[in-house]
C-alpha cells in the first residue's frame, strides 16, 4: 500500500526567488520552485518530453521553461503550457517549517 | 464563427509546422474539416533526433512521433500520408491529389526543405554517397556507421557536426571535409567555432579546412575520394550536409511569389491571401529585427510559425516577431543559439561557470541582436534570458553584461516594467 510522508528537502534559503533547485530522493529527482510571493511548490524533475532535469530552466512568475527544448509548465499545478510538451508535469504539496521545505511523497511499503 | 462545418483547412506538409499549426487549429475551436497532407508515408515524427538519437541509440524510435499527433487524429483531423500533392487550383480553390481533389477554404504550405545536392555527387545509396533529411536517410546512415568504417563527411554545419558525433559514438574513423576556413561560419562567432574543433578533435574526429571534394574512385571495390588538396582518402560512406534549400516547386507552379523561399508577409500569408506558408520553406519578415526577411530551418522556427500561422488563418491579425532559437547537441556538448548573432558587431563574454561560455552580440546602436553558449544546459537559463530581452528591443551598454555581478534577471526584470 502507498502511504505518503513530509521528507525534508532543502532549506528555503537555498532556493533563489523565483528560481528553482533540484532534490533527488533515491531514485527519484524532483524540482522545488519559490515564487516572487515567496511561496513554495515542487514537481517532478524530468521535462515529461525527453526526460532533460529541469533544475537549469527558467523560472518566469509560474511558469518553468524547459532548458533544452523550451517546453512550459505551470508549475503550481503541471500543467504544460507549450509544444514539445503535451503530458502534464506531476506536483507534490509542499510545506515549510522553521525555514526548512518538506516535500509530500508516497513511500511504497 | 458563423458556420464553417463545411470548411476545409488543407495543409500540405505534416512535418513539425504543420502539426503545430494544426493542432493550434484545432485548439481554437475551427469547426470545419482539417486536413494534413505529406508525401513521406511515416507517422508524423520529430527531426532533431535523426542526426543524433537515432544514429546512436537503438530506443529511439519509440519517442519519435511528433509530440500532439495521436490527439490530432484523435479530433478528426484527417491525414493523408505518402500522398503528393500535384498542383493547387487557385482559382477554384481545389488541391489535387493523385486519387482525389480536395476543396480548401485556407491552404497552408509548411513543405520544408530539401539537403542541396553536391552537383556531381548526387544521392546515391549503392554507392553509398548519402544526404540527411527523412528518418529512411537517417536509418540509412545508421547502417553505414559502425566500428572501423570509414565515414568522409562533406560540409562542417550543424548537420555535419552532429552526425559526425554520433559517428564516433558508433566507433567509426570520422573526416569531416569543410570548404571555409572555420567551422559555422555564420551560425556562431569564432570562439565557439574553435571550441567546436577542438571537441571534434579530442573525440578524435580529423577535419580539413579549406578543402572541397573532386570525384571518387572505385578499385577493387573499394572506393576513394579524391581532395581538392590532391589527397585521396579511402571511405564507406560518403554523407553530404552542405545545407538545405527551400520546397517551392508547388508554390512556383501556382505562380505564388517566391524569393529565397516562399514569400509571405508578416502574418504568413502568401501573395494569394487564401494561401499562407510556415517553417523550412517560408521568407518571412521579422518585426523583432525590424521586418528582416528571413529564412530559417529550425525546429523552434517550425514550431512557432505553424502556431502563429494558424491564427492568420482564423483570421486573427498579429505581426510575427518571435525571436530565432535553435540547439545542437555534440557528444556531451550543447550549443544555443538565440536571435541573429551575425547581425551583431560587438561581442561580450560571461561565463557561467566553468566550461558553460555565453557571448552576447550587440548591434552598433547597443541593441542585444543575438546570444551564442556552448557548455551543457547551465547555459539555458541566460540565453533564455538574453531572449527574453531580445522581445523587449533591449538597448543595453554592452560592458554591462561583462561584469559578473550584474544580474540578467534582474536587467530583463527593469525591462518588463517598462
Amino acid at each position: 500500500m502507498e502511504t505518503k510522508v513530509w521528507i525534508e528537502a532543502c532549506m528555503f534559503d537555498d532556493i533563489d526567488e523565483e528560481d528553482l533547485v533540484r532534490f533527488d530522493y533515491g531514485d527519484r529527482t524532483f524540482a522545488i520552485y519559490r515564487t516572487e510571493k515567496d511561496e513554495i511548490y515542487a514537481t517532478d524533475g524530468l521535462c515529461t518530453h525527453e526526460q532533460i532535469h529541469l533544475e537549469d530552466g527558467l523560472v518566469m512568475g509560474k511558469t518553468i521553461e524547459c532548458p533544452k527544448h523550451n517546453g512550459k509548465f505551470d508549475f503550481t499545478t503541471g500543467e504544460a503550457k507549450r509544444a514539445p510538451v503535451c503530458i502534464n508535469l506531476k506536483t507534490h504539496s509542499t510545506k515549510v517549517e522553521n525555514g526548512t521545505v518538506y516535500l509530500l511523497l508516497s513511500e511504497e511499503q | 464563427m458563423g458556420d464553417k462545418t463545411n470548411e476545409n483547412i488543407v495543409i500540405v506538409g505534416a512535418g513539425e509546422s504543420g502539426i503545430r499549426a494544426a493542432e493550434n487549429i484545432v485548439n481554437k475551436g475551427w469547426e470545419g474539416k482539417i486536413i494534413v497532407i505529406d508525401k513521406e508515408p511515416n507517422t508524423p515524427y520529430q527531426r532533431p533526433p535523426l542526426s543524433k538519437e537515432v544514429l546512436s541509440n537503438k530506443d529511439q524510435l519509440k519517442s519519435l512521433p511528433t509530440t500532439g499527433y495521436d490527439q490530432l487524429v484523435n479530433e478528426n483531423v484527417e491525414f493523408f500520408l505518402g500522398t503528393q500533392v500535384l498542383d493547387i487550383d487557385r482559382k477554384n480553390k481545389i488541391v489535387h491529389l493523385e486519387s482525389t481533389k480536395i476543396p480548401y477554404s485556407k491552404l497552408l504550405l509548411a513543405t520544408g526543405a530539401t539537403p542541396r545536392i553536391l552537383p556531381g555527387f548526387e544521392p546515391d545509396e549503392t554507392r553509398n554517397i548519402l544526404y540527411l533529411r527523412t528518418i529512411k536517410d537517417s536509418l540509412r546512415i545508421k547502417e553505414s556507421l559502425g566500428k572501423g568504417k570509414k565515414i568522409i563527411i562533406v560540409g562542417g554545419g550543424f548537420i555535419g557536426l552532429e552526425v559526425a558525433a554520433s559517428a564516433r559514438q558508433q566507433g567509426s574513423d570520422v573526416l569531416i571535409v569543410e570548404a571555409a576556413q572555420r567551422l559555422l561560419q555564420r551560425a556562431v562567432p569564432k570562439e565557439i567555432a574553435v571550441k567546436i574543433n577542438e571537441l571534434h578533435k579530442q573525440n578524435g574526429v580529423e577535419i580539413l579546412y579549406d578543402t572541397t571534394i573532386k570525384t571518387t574512385i572505385e578499385e577493387n571495390e573499394e572506393k576513394y575520394l579524391e581532395l581538392s588538396s590532391g589527397r585521396t582518402e579511402a571511405f564507406d560512406a560518403l554523407i553530404i550536409g552542405i545545407g538545405a534549400q527551400p520546397n517551392i516547386t508547388l508554390a512556383q507552379e501556382s505562380n505564388l511569389e517566391i524569393e529565397n523561399g516562399i514569400k509571405v508577409n508578416c502574418n504568413l500569408q502568401t501573395s494569394d491571401p487564401n494561401i499562407f506558408a510556415c517553417g523550412d520553406c517560408c521568407f518571412f519578415p521579422n518585426d523583432a529585427f525590424g521586418g528582416q526577411y528571413l529564412r530559417l530551418e529550425s525546429w523552434r522556427n517550425a514550431q512557432e510559425q505553424g502556431e502563429f500561422v494558424a491564427e492568420s488563418i482564423l483570421g486573427i491579425n498579429d505581426t510575427y516577431n518571435r525571436i530565432p532559437w535553435f540547439w545542437s547537441d555534440q557528444y556531451d556538448k550543447t550549443l544555443q543559439i538565440a536571435g541573429l548573432p551575425h547581425l551583431g558587431e560587438t561581442l561580450i563574454y560571461r561565463q557561467v561557470s566553468e566550461g558553460n561560455d555565453i557571448y552576447f552580440h550587440f548591434s552598433k546602436e547597443k541593441k542585444l541582436v543575438g546570444v551564442s553558449g556552448f557548455g551543457s544546459n547551465k547555459i539555458a537559463k541566460q540565453i533564455k534570458i538574453a531572449e527574453k530581452l531580445m522581445e523587449k528591443q533591449a538597448i543595453i551598454e554592452p560592458e554591462e553584461l561583462r561584469k559578473p555581478d550584474v544580474n540578467l534577471k534582474a536587467l530583463l526584470k527593469q525591462y518588463q516594467l517598462q
